[in-house]
């Protein structure tokens, strides 16, 4: 196991998984996970699909409740309706009003944390804007694109400018010049101190990470950063621990 | 709450057909069924047999029947049979008889009403008066239970559209994104019954004014204490709207409460009349909201009562709201671990 706290020059863990498991009937879900996430760091969940990463995702929200183990962010432990303040959350789905406009559906999701009035539509537009979204702003949800939804999704998650952020899968069906707009949007957040999870399938959108967690049938099977990952495996390829972690549950 | 409920009003103002269901449906289906319960036009035939002339005479001039000489030998019964007469009139040393083809409520008033006043006309003394303390004789099916039309059309529509709506915020996911906000959950249910409860008293406005002005229906008491109890009984409906969708899991998962939540309600909203009903069934109908409704309605539109007269009703109808209200908190609190 390659499952260790790196040492980075990140000052504080924000989001703490401890020994964390999660079962669906009989069937072991999340495995025994142990994670931590500094302020400012962008952290991957890598893991093909159907390896947990909706899952922990979802626990770490708060929406599901972990069976053993304990989850903290910030030190408060989860679920806590006060983390939700300062939570942005993006589900795999697009979880949008399609019969409202863009612009509605985000004063709508701003409103929840009681914003108001001109503020609320300062941000909106803000928010709009950073992600491409202004010229559509007043067509229906119904007639985006799948791009587009993605779009307003996160926009959605990131209306109150949230300290922590729980993307799932944020990037799919996004072409390549706008997913770079993106990640420099992520890298900005985080720059700003926020703290960042986005789970991916795919090995590029974890070499954009500071931290990489490999997750498979709900096993952490690597957690580092990034960079001594890559440094640490045969040519220099993070899928290579996959079959390697298969081999070894196959032993 | 607000903002919660201005998202639900923005929703169903785009959605025309949603729209249309709230305010025009129900216009149209009192319409329609005004125009199929109002006074009929028919005639029905009556038949004599060997009747004493002056009577037959007195029977020809009643306008709501039509009298014709039975002939052939025939027995009464197959004449009836072969659809030449709706009834036979005939007199023995028993008395008068009258056999009707089938039991009809429409063609039996209309021909003992007729046969009656034929008798009167040539035996003064055997006139027979029924009045009525409240309504009139010759009023419409439609007249006496119109009230009941505006309960439970109102309550339907309502339970459907915020049933449905519910059940799309669970299907889209929206559900545990909204979840996971600070929005209290309170202010979820809170939101649904104030979003729709907006168009709830436009309905309940349309529908009032609808029916006394444009049906002409003989209203007699307050309007806007008919629209408070249309209003109570809106938000009821919108809270086993969300409640049943709570519980489902797709639309047609909603549509299949319906023959369980809806349908019985309608039995025993005194569509039958409640104090009639057989077995000790009427017990039943004191735990359903629609027959509070109606029958304040009943009371107010029909009775005259004024709003200290039916407080009953409206308290009772304020505690169906508030229990399905709690009820609903804990129904949506599930969705969110904490
Ligand atoms: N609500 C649920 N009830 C039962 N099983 C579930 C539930 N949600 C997830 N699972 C199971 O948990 C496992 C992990 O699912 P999860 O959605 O976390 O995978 P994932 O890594 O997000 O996959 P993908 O990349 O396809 O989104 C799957 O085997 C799935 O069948
Ligand atoms: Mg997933």
């Amino acid at each position: 196991m390659l499952a260790f706290f790196s040492r980075t020059d990140y000052t504080k863990i924000m989001i703490l998984l401890n020994a964390v498991s999660k079962s669906f009937g009989k069937k072991k879900v999340i495995d025994n996970v142990t994670l931590g996430v500094h302020s400012g760091e962008i952290a991957c969940l890598l893991g093909p699909s159907g390896a947990g990463k909706t899952t922990l995702i979802r626990l770490i929200t708060g929406a599901l409740r972990a069976d053993a183990g304990e989850i903290t962010v910030d030190g408060i432990k989860v679920p806590s309706l006060k983390l939700f303040e300062r939570m942005g959350f993006m589900p795999q789905g697009d979880a949008l009003y399609a019969d409202l406009t863009g612009l509605d559906n985000l004063l709508f999701f701003g409103g929840l944390y009681r914003m108001k009035g001109k503020e609320l539509k300062a941000r909106a537009f803000e928010t709009l804007e950073m992600l491409g979204l202004l010229s559509d702003k007043d067509v229906l949800v119904s007639k985006y694109s799948g791009g587009m939804k993605k779009r307003l999704s996160l926009a959605a998650a990131l209306m109150h400018r949230p300290d922590f952020l729980l993307l799932d899968e944020p990037t799919v069906g996004i072409d390549p010049i706008l997913r770079q707009t993106i990640w420099r949007q992520f890298k900005s957040l985080a720059a700003g101190g926020a703290c960042i999870i986005v789970s991916t399938h795919v090995m590029d959108e974890a070499a954009k990470c500071d931290r990489t967690a490999l997750i498979y049938g709900g096993s952490l099977v690597a957690n580092d950063t990034t960079e001594n990952l890559l440094k640490n495996t045969p040519g220099g390829n993070i899928e290579e621990l996959f079959f390697m972690a298969k081999e070894g549950k196959a032993c | 709450m607000l903002n919660m409920a201005k998202r639900i009003i923005k929703q169903i103002l785009r959605d025309k057909r949603s729209l249309a269901m709230i305010l025009i449906v129900p216009l149209l289906l009192l319409s329609l069924l005004f125009l199929l319960l109002g006074k009929s036009a028919y005639v029905p035939v009556v038949a004599t047999e060997s009747l004493p002339a002056p009577f037959v005479e007195a029977l020809q001039n009643q306008k709501a029947i039509r009298v014709i000489q039975k002939e052939g030998s025939e027995t009464a019964e197959a004449y009836l049979k072969s659809g030449k007469a709706d009834a036979v009139l005939s007199i023995d040393a028993d008395g008068m008889h009258i056999l009707f083809k089938e039991m009809d409520s429409v063609k039996m008033s209309a021909v003992t009403d007729a046969v009656k006043s034929a008798a009167a006309s040539i035996n003064p003394q055997g006139q027979m008066n029924v009045e009525f303390v409240y309504g009139k004789q010759g009023e419409s099916l439609f007249d006496s239970l119109g009230f009941l039309l505006l309960g439970i059309l109102s309550f339907f529509m309502i339970f459907l559209l915020s049933g449905m709506s519910f059940v799309r915020e669970r299907t889209s996911d929206t559900v545990e994104r909204l979840m996971l906000t600070p929005v209290k959950t309170p202010s979820v249910v809170g939101g649904y019954a104030l979003g729709f409860g907006v168009f709830a008293v436009i309905q309940s406005v349309l529908m009032i004014l609808f029916a006394k002005f444009v049906l002409q229906m003989p209203f007699i008491g307050e309007w806007w204490t008919a629209m408070l109890i249309m209003l109570l009984l809106a938000v009821v409906a919108v809270m086993f709207g969300v409640l049943v969708s709570a519980v489902s899991k797709s639309e047609f998962q909603v549509m299949q409460f319906v023959p369980l939540v809806i349908i019985p309600q309608i039995f025993f909203s005194g569509l039958i009349p409640v104090e009639t009903l057989p077995y000790h069934l009427n017990f039943i109908s004191y735990l359903m909201p629609l027959y509070y409704g109606c029958t304040g309605l009943k009371n107010v539109l029909v009775y005259g009562y004024s709003m200290l007269q039916v407080w009953p009703q409206i308290l009772i109808l304020c505690g169906f709201a508030a229990a399905l209200f709690v009820l609903n908190i804990f129904a949506v609190k599930k969705y969110r671990a904490a």
